[in-house]
């Protein structure tokens, strides 16, 4: 039913999504930790920082991006003379800013989980002779689990979503950084109707069944 | 050589707590009103919270001295602490709970000791429950038992029977005097109700507004005499 570029396109978004999400739960959940345990100068600067992708339009984001990475960017020019590489226009480009965009939901909603968790359980590890490290895993990240969950789930739909930051730094080259938002806007821009409406559908019935098998599993248990 | 010697200052806004005291193997009462410095007296003596300026040392343990600059951080105090809202972990079972408190032990030890105190306790048949499937009195003796696993060095109660009722009140409390006696464990607990002070203490320590008025037996401390303010307000 579908050609292969769409398969391919699905298959993208999804490794792209799920990388993304990977390393913004490494970077947020322990950030978010900082953000809600530790008092220091500048945390608030650092939050409302880290959350201006939520707020600002994508391709913002991505003209920051491309100020950052690209061949003459900051990061992007010593890059590109060290390793004769850049991430432009790559897949890798692709996970970066679904990161980047997705990186605010994990951030906000660990803060939130783990600043609920009641600050007398942790009072009591640390009493009872736990060290910190050992008290987040043991008793601050259990009960903040669902927070964070929600978190992640909500990175991973937007990271399967990203469209305007991926198309300034990944561009739309078939098979290689055409995600499904890419593909679904390609398909439309050129009149192929018919196959918008299944990458559409499929689309959203992934996204559904992402968010239904997330809402059980942190649901399921007490 | 047991025992709890504890000096402690402290400026906040609109309260001073300016305090210094010292017991021995005794279970000793903190007693007084509401924000007479009661609680935040354990939490300095737990590390939780940090004085300006005093000393605290249980037995020849220094965890606290400006002087010598000494601060440990509260796992390293060994100390037992019981909470005003017990703190028991919600997602732990009974058993995981106590033997939560048992670090540094060895694994059998812990397991062993584990067992004594949910038999001793009355725990039975309750290890694999969880905290919000047992009564209030089988909570306080779960956090009891948590924070004598490891055999502190002092034992700090904040308020802990004030959820029950008052036959329960009497048993912990008893089952409290017991278990101190038999591990000669510094004790402190802070309690509004005098007559178990005066039931419980071997020393009174009256608090109000962040001093000490009276510290002494309970027979003397609790005494409503003119000018005892406090304790015939709670008595009465």
């Amino acid at each position: 039913m579908f050609d292969t570029a769409a398969l391919e396109a699905l298959a993208l978004s999804v490794r792209v999504a799920a990388i993304a999400t990977t390393l913004v739960a490494l970077v947020g959940i322990p950030a978010g930790y900082l953000l809600a345990r530790r008092a220091f100068f500048g945390r608030e600067l650092i939050d409302a920082l880290v959350t201006l992708p939520l707020v600002l339009p994508p391709t913002v984001v991505g003209y920051y991006l491309i100020l950052l990475l690209g061949r003459h960017g900051l990061l992007g020019a010593p890059l590109y003379r060290w390793t004769g590489w850049s991430v432009m226009f790559t897949w890798q480009a692709a996970v970066v800013a679904s990161f980047v965009v997705a990186l605010p939901f994990m951030i906000k909603t660990s803060r939130a989980a783990i600043e609920a968790v009641d600050r007398t359980l942790v009072d009591a590890s640390y009493t009872l002779g736990h060290s910190e490290p050992w008290t987040v895993l043991r008793v601050t990240l259990p009960l903040a689990r669902r927070g964070i969950a929600a978190g992640a789930v909500l990175s991973f739909a937007r990271a399967m979503g990203e469209f305007g930051a991926t198309l300034m730094l990944a561009g739309n080259i078939p098979g290689r950084t055409s995600t499904m938002p890419l593909e679904i806007y390609g398909a439309v821009a050129s009149g192929e109707w018919g196959r918008a409406h299944l990458l559409v559908l499929l689309f959203t019935g992934i996204s559904a069944l992402a968010l239904f098998g997330a809402n059980r599993l942190t649901r399921s248990t007490p | 050589m047991n025992g709890l010697a504890v000096a402690l200052r402290k400026r906040l806004p609109g309260f001073e707590l300016d305090v210094s005291w010292e017991i021995g193997a005794d279970l000793a009462v903190l007693f007084g009103p509401s924000g007479a410095g009661k609680s935040l007296t354990l939490r300095m003596i737990a590390g939780l919270a940090r004085p300006e300026s005093g000393r605290v040392a249980a037995g020849d343990a220094i965890l606290f001295d400006t002087v010598r600059a000494v601060c440990l951080p509260p796992q390293r105090r060994s100390i037992g602490y019981v909470f005003q809202d017990l703190a028991l972990f919600p997602h732990m079972t009974v058993l995981e709970n106590v033997l939560y408190g048992g670090h540094g032990l060895e694994r059998e030890e812990r397991g062993a000791r584990a067992r004594d105190l949910v038999q001793r306790f009355g725990l039975a048949g309750l290890q694999q429950h969880r905290p919000d499937e047992i009564s209030g009195g089988q909570r306080q003796r779960v956090a009891f038992a948590r924070a004598l696993l490891r055999r502190p060095a002092v034992l700090l109660l904040d308020e802990p029977f004030s959820a029950l009722d008052a036959r329960l009140r009497y048993d912990m409390g008893e089952l409290l005097r017991e278990v101190q006696r038999e591990m000669r464990l510094p004790t402190i607990l802070v309690t509004h109700d005098a007559g178990e002070a005066m039931r419980l203490a071997d020393t009174v320590i009256c608090y109000d507004g962040g001093c000490v008025i009276r510290q002494g037996p309970p027979g003397e401390t609790l005494e409503v005499k003119p000018g005892a303010r406090e304790p015939r307000r709670a008595l009465g």
